[in-house]
């Protein structure tokens, strides 16, 4: 029972990383209809970001994390504006190309100054784990559950109650009627581009804090959250969130109770079966298309 | 922009299968479109500008396939720059027979086969080259040999450590060690560091079955148990899982075959887990140094078969040529590490120039030949090959202790 409970915890602190990644990725498909393929970088960049910082500039841990997600929200603003804001007439296909490339770019780019050594933030908890009643958990993992979890509240709050949030439902339900309304799409676009990116830096961040930071390191972590975003249906946030805890879920009790070397194919077994039976996501009321 | 949608789902569709069915190379699928991507990969950086007095000389061109990006890219790269090393330095000194030595990289990303087999139809069709060095992967590498047969190219493989690579090819010659030899040479009395019950965590593919293939049985002629055998996808990163099942499993202690940046992450996640009584074991020739910069003093205490005698190494000894090879390629590459990968690179390229100088000749067949008799007193040993083209360097059992130290517990020969 101990070893089934603690198989659970584990897959909740990933699973949060991949609802935060997630949240993101699936905000840019649903409203901006953008196959964003260059997603995991934003990911990767918050992890370099944030060693950067903490590592050779010797910024504070906790400071460390505003600064990268401002990074990274800036980051992802220039992208939107820059490359992405010339595709919304182009088939989704092009965009979805595009992306890739700019993922390529990215990657080999970061690769470039790296150098040859895959890096970790060094944060100020200890690494040994804290007992709690038999289930032991690092206080990082929790802290980054925390972080998570905070982060995901927030996004719900700024959707469901502000009026940034309102212009962002409005946008996603008819971008015409909206912008006849008065509001500035072409703002809420690339709010929602730099939120997201922001989002997966931080995410990209936490990760890195406790597993290895790699100019490579969101190749996976975008096929995952991929799995996720179908899953939690087209543009549903709280779908994306519940996917993304799930997934962690089934993958750690999969990993330890049937085969590791099928992790990776549990997701997308998932997918499959969503897609068969949910097409319109995990939680959508009707499943008819 | 429900076609849109449809497109979309379509994609990812096709995404999920070459991911979730293709177990191993798991990398594969958002790469797809990577390959035209390989050839930017600087091919040959130190190509000399044909001196006019050697431009009589047709250059001798060396392929090299590597993976050069990913997370065994960073171990592929040290390998580039021991060879860039080395061929820069052969150059230097009026090359080989009078001609230049020119390098020709293929990345082959996470030592995918596939990238692999089509990087070596290029390297042998449109570049013409004497002879490859690669793969680095075990998969990799076994997948490229019959084309090297079919053309009558040598491989020289310079890391990959699955047994089977060297087993009745008269094209493939070894620098490397095999997991074979060095389960032969040390398992034995693994048990008396703590290796009794043991849960192994390959990585799925070659390289981690035939090390598990090559320890059990040996181990378990010595007495040890086999508790687990948990193979792990190539990329994963979150280990928690597979090690809270060891935990529960009774096993007292685990060996590690992974590349190196999930071995640090690996050891990390086990003192995470909270097992630090488990003994840990890092197979073919992940270097403790390497691991301590990654992981710090978490780490301390783990065991490592490595394959070279770094510089600093507590109960180590260091050779003269050694040494000085660790100077000059500082001087050099101030930014790569001078270890395992990098003298392995730069043992390739010198073991080449012994053959072509034996040969008298760059041409693929005489090179092959020349092979045999090749004697390289290199950096980890004398390199020589047996008849199935397998030679036998250091073998070194080395603990990471407090501080980074490593000390050497045994040193085979």
């Amino acid at each position: 029972m101990n070893e089934f409970i603690q198989q659970i915890v584990n897959g909740l602190v990933i699973g949060s990383t991949y609802a935060l990644l997630t949240i993101g990725l699936t905000m840019i498909y649903g409203l901006m209809g953008v196959l964003n393929y260059a997603h995991g970088e934003l990911y990767m960049l918050g992890g370099v970001i944030a060693y950067y910082a903490v590592e050779a500039m010797g910024c504070n841990f906790f400071l460390s994390i505003p600064l990268t997600m401002i990074s990274c929200m800036v980051f992802g603003m220039l992208i939107e504006r820059i490359l992405i804001k010339r595709l919304y007439k182009a088939p989704i296909v092009t965009t979805a190309i595009v992306t890739i490339g700019l993922s390529i770019f990215l990657q080999n780019t970061i690769f470039l100054f790296w150098g040859s050594m895959p890096k970790t933030i060094n944060s100020p908890f200890p690494l040994a784990p804290i007992n709690l009643a038999g289930i032991k958990v690092s206080s990082i993992r929790m802290f980054v559950l925390g972080v998570a979890v905070v982060a995901i509240v927030v996004t719900q709050i700024i959707i469901k109650k502000t009026r940034l949030g309102m212009a962002l439902r409005a946008t996603f339900q008819d971008k015409d009627v909206a912008a006849m309304s008065g509001i500035n799409t072409r703002l809420v676009y690339t709010l929602t581009f730099a939120y997201g990116s922001m989002l997966a830096g931080l995410a990209g961040m936490l990760c890195g804090s406790f597993l290895t930071i790699s100019p490579f390191m969101g190749t996976q972590q975008t096929n995952k959250a991929w799995a996720v975003a179908v899953m939690g249906g087209r543009g549903d946030i709280m779908g994306a969130i519940g996917s993304g805890f799930i997934l962690g879920i089934v993958e750690t009790l999969g990993a330890g109770y049937i085969s590791s070397a099928y992790k990776d194919a549990f997701s997308f077994i998932i997918v499959v079966l969503v897609l068969v039976f949910k097409p319109n996501g995990l939680f959508s009321r009707n499943a008819k298309r | 922009m429900k076609k849109h949608f449809t497109m979309a789902l379509t994609l990812l569709l096709v995404l999920a299968l070459c991911v979730g069915c293709a177990a191993a190379p798991a990398q594969q699928a958002a790469p797809a479109a990577a390959p035209a991507e390989a050839p930017a990969a600087e091919p040959a950086a130190e190509a000399p500008a044909a001196e006019p007095a050697a431009a009589a000389a047709e250059p001798i061109k060396i392929g090299a396939i590597l993976p050069l990006s990913s997370s065994a890219g960073l171990n592929g790269a040290k390998i580039r720059s021991g060879m860039e090393f080395a061929a820069g330095e052969i150059n230097a000194s009026g090359g080989l027979n009078g001609s230049q030595i020119e390098l020709i990289f293929e990345d082959i990303e996470s030592s995918n086969p596939s990238l692999a087999l089509s990087a070596a139809e290029k390297l042998i069709n449109q570049d013409k080259v004497n002879i490859i060095v690669g793969c680095y992967g075990s998969s990799a590498s076994l997948a490229v040999l019959p084309v090297c047969e079919e053309y009558g190219v040598v491989m020289l493989e310079p890391v990959a450590t699955s047994a089977a690579l060297t087993s009745g090819s008269e094209w493939i010659f070894r620098i490397s060690s095999t997991n074979s030899i060095d389960a032969e040479k040390l398992g034995a009395y693994l048990p008396g560091f703590g290796f009794n019950n043991i849960a192994y965590l390959p990585v799925d593919n070659d390289w981690g079955a035939s090390v598990v293939k090559s320890y059990v049985p040996i181990l378990e002629g010595a007495g040890a148990t086999t508790v687990l055998n948990m193979p792990i996808t190539i990329g994963e990163t979150n280990y928690l899982s597979q090690l809270t099942k060891i935990e529960n499993s009774g096993a007292d202690s685990i060996i590690i075959t992974q590349d190196i940046e999930s071995n640090a992450t690996l050891i990390r996640q086990i003192v995470e887990a909270g097992m630090e009584n488990f003994t840990i074991l890092s197979t073919s020739g992940n270097n403790a140094s390497m691991v301590y910069s990654l992981v710090g003093d978490a780490a301390a205490g783990c065991y490592f078969v490595e394959y070279y005698q770094e510089e600093g190494m507590e109960g180590g000894a260091v050779s003269e040529a050694n040494a000085a090879f660790v100077k000059a390629f500082k001087a050099a590459y101030p930014d790569t590490p001078a270890d395992y990968f990098t003298v392995q690179g730069y043992s390739a390229v010198n073991v080449i120039k012994e053959a072509v100088a034996i040969a008298g000749s760059a041409e693929r067949t005489a090179i092959r030949d020349a092979m045999r008799e090749v004697k390289y007193d290199g950096l980890r040993g004398l390199i020589e090959f047996d008849e199935f083209g397998q030679s036998h360097g250091d073998v070194v059992l080395t603990q990471l202790q407090e501080g980074g130290v490593v000390k050497v517990i045994d040193y085979a020969k």
